[in-house]
């Protein structure tokens, strides 16, 4: 940056922004008090996700708030010394609460594996199929607007009559 | 528990009021007023604080706070119809007694001038500069909370820095002239 422009980066750092009123300073001042109060006082309880994101009931919420954890530019994690968070529920709470839905969509795959065929208390000849339910949902954090493709797979054992017989 | 509490209320206070009014000159860029610009300080006092839950509630890092300030003030204007305001807010900056910038922390024309000129520069290049100069907030800080690339952050920065040159030199040149 050449002599000029440092002279008005100077310049400009000589002026100096607008102190905060005293009345909202007041406001702000006991809003602080309150709540301090009311985290001193509540006894939190477990909320529902507001997205009813599918996927923060597994496993997959912990990689993901890994994930963004550390691809950076979110900053839940930042400077924390203490251990990371202590149960599933709250993780969902803090993660849900930071992220739009924007697309989800669910389909079941082509392929069907069969499982066996066994014969039921009533004679009836029966077969096991594990079929493959993949949803995708994508996410979107509000505040680093960093989105994300979340895919998972839920594996459902269909039981029905085996009619080839 | 009460002594946390007791210790936590006088370090958010001492951190607001150290960070205050770099939180409000960049609220100020995205909202129609001073009041405005206040509630949303408020708003982000409390999305931060529950942010802070899992650190032992203890004051945000500033760039944090930034970014907390940014979504509310994205959200505020989506609500409000952002155009809209956007040209108001230009005009009200004129008025010196609703300034961002202090007024009567110094009185030279240039300085009158450049208070102007940062008003009048396009929103993105406004936002860097707010960040770098009053919010103290590095490149990669900066490319973070906007979700830039550090370069065009710092190339954003100069571009406003170099069209402020640009205007106060002409400025001085019709004044002379």
């Amino acid at each position: 940056m050449d002599k000029s422009l440092k002279s008005l980066e100077q310049q400009l750092e000589t002026l100096i922004p607008r102190a905060q009123s005293m009345e909202s300073r007041g406001r702000c001042h006991e809003l602080i008090d309150e709540l301090c109060e009311t985290s001193a006082e509540t006894v939190k309880t477990p909320q529902n996700s507001p997205l009813g994101i599918s996927w923060l009931g597994g496993a997959v919420a912990a990689s993901v708030a890994l994930a963004l954890g550390l691809g950076g530019g979110w900053y839940l994690g930042k400077d924390q010394n203490t251990a990371p968070l202590s149960n599933l529920s709250q993780a969902q709470q803090i993660i849900a609460a930071d992220f739009d839905q924007l697309d989800r969509e669910t389909w079941m795959l082509g392929t069907e594996e069969p499982r066996g065929v066994y014969v039921s208390k009533e004679g009836q000849v029966r077969e096991l199929v594990q079929e493959t339910e993949v949803t995708k949902e994508v996410v979107q954090h509000r505040e680093s607007g960093i989105i994300v493709t979340v895919e998972t797979t839920d594996q459902h054992l269909i039981d029905s009559p085996k009619t080839e017989f | 528990m009460d002594q946390r509490r007791d210790k936590l209320g006088p370090q958010w206070k001492t951190w607001l009021d150290e960070s205050a009014p770099r939180l409000l000159a960049y609220a100020r860029a995205r909202c129609h007023s001073a009041e405005e610009a206040e509630d949303l300080l408020q708003d982000a006092l409390i999305k931060l604080w529950s942010y802070q839950e899992e650190r032992g509630h203890r004051p945000p890092d500033l760039p944090l706070a930034f970014s907390v300030m940014r979504y509310l003030g994205l959200d505020q204007g989506r609500r409000k119809g952002r155009r809209e305001k956007r040209d108001k807010k230009i005009i009200q900056f004129q008025k010196e007694e609703d300034h961002w910038l202090d007024p009567t922390m110094e009185e030279t024309e240039e300085a009158e001038i450049l208070r102007q000129e940062v008003d009048a520069l396009p929103d993105k290049l406004r936002e860097v500069l707010t960040l770098k100069i009053w919010g103290g907030l590095t490149f990669a800080e900066i490319g973070k909370l906007l979700s830039i690339s550090n370069n065009t952050a710092a190339s954003r920065y100069r571009y406003a820095l170099e069209q402020l040159q640009k205007k106060l030199k002409h400025l001085k040149q019709t004044n002379h002239g």
